[in-house]
């Protein structure tokens, strides 16, 4: 099996060998086949799936859909489709509650694997669109908690990811300090100065990465953030 | 009533495949299906040896799954059965038809790919 390197890929979780050939016969995308969780858990991976099909029982012992969150937390924004041949009991509704998108019948129609596939990658590329916040020289995805800019990629705590996120909405205008706690703590109370480490925090991750974006003070009115790039804030 | 082969699986198959590969397709599925139907039915029968119901109703669904994907419609059938015996007992009973089932699935199967590849 070749490791892709960027290419577009599929991972099919089945211990039939046939649904993955079919699937990548009927898509044209190359299909890594495994046929567990823990082959799969341990190939390197450079990039996101474009989609995954997850058989519900693989093997003797090991449920499909017992896997789905694990996978749903590593690849936020790819299809998961199940493939089942059985469409009675509650697999399916499991599957669906545990972050599946989809689901496929055995034997695989090629019409519906298209049409499912199709509708399935829209809906997640849009669902990463709307995650996905723009400021100045940043992209922040609100979900994942990552933030991007020239020199990279950070990942900040949830708490850090709550102050930008707010900052981020405020468009340049100024947020009172009283605003800003209660939207990251909300009811709970902490001290002054557990909102300056925040900030501190901030300000620190955007330098390392090469941000030209500030978040300015403005005297006894609170907090904004400002492209520097610019005399205006960033829209 | 099921069929041995339902010929419009693979022809569907065929049909559908991406970038025209759909008889290299065809074959390689026929050829898995050889493969694995053989292994598939001596895990059944260890389970119904071994008196595990659990393994036992897993592996008939994991070779009902195999046959679905020919469009051996009785053999997957008679796996659904098998799959929802109550005992080890009934099942047992139900191998020996398997057994009769899955040759003249892999006859079928062979007939129908020597009549693709002289269409070809």
């Amino acid at each position: 099996m070749e490791r892709p390197k960027t290419e577009s890929f599929t991972i099919t979780l089945d211990d039939d060998p046939i649904v993955g050939r079919s699937i990548q016969a009927h898509t044209g995308i190359h299909s890594l086949a495994f046929s567990s969780f823990k082959d799969l858990e341990s190939h390197p991976f450079s990039h996101a799936p474009q989609a995954i099909f997850v058989d519900v029982y693989l093997g003797h012992d090991e449920n499909g859909i017992d896997h789905i969150p694990n996978l749903r937390a590593r690849w936020p924004y790819t299809p998961i489709i199940v493939v089942t041949s059985d469409m009675g009991g509650d697999s399916i509704g499991q599957a669906l509650a545990a972050g599946a998108n989809d689901f496929i019948r055995k034997p695989i129609d090629p019409r519906e694997l298209s049409a499912r596939l199709r509708a399935r990658s829209v809906e997640m590329s849009e669902r990463s669109y709307r995650d996905c916040l723009t400021f100045g020289d940043i992209e922040f995805n609100v979900n994942l908690h990552e933030l991007k800019g020239p020199l990279g990629i950070k990942h900040i705590t949830p708490s850090d990811a709550r102050l930008l996120h707010y900052l981020i909405q405020s468009h340049g205008i100024t947020v009172p300090r009283a605003d800003l706690k209660r939207k990251i703590w909300g009811n709970v109370t902490v001290s002054e100065n557990a909102l300056d480490q925040k900030l501190h925090d901030l300000r620190r991750a955007l330098r390392e990465l090469g941000s030209k974006i500030k978040v300015t003070s403005i005297y006894r009115q609170g907090f904004c953030l400002v492209f520097s790039n610019s005399h205006e804030p960033a829209a | 009533m099921n069929m041995i082969l339902n010929k419009k699986v693979l022809t569907e198959l065929r049909h559908a495949a991406y970038n025209n590969r759909g008889q290299d397709l065809v074959d390689e599925v026929i050829q898995l299906f050889f493969e694995h139907a053989d292994q598939a039915k001596t895990e059944l029968e260890s389970s119904i040896r071994g008196f595990n119901m659990t393994k036992m109703q897993r592996s008939a669904h994991k070779f009902r799954g195999l046959c679905l994907n020919v469009g051996a419609e009785a053999l997957a059938a008679l796996c659904t059965e098998i799959e929802k015996c109550a005992s080890v007992q009934d099942a047992e009973l139900r191998m020996l038809e398997l057994q009769s089932l899955l040759a003249q699935t892999l006859s079928a199967l062979g007939a129908f790919s020597k009549s693709m590849q002289a269409a070809a």
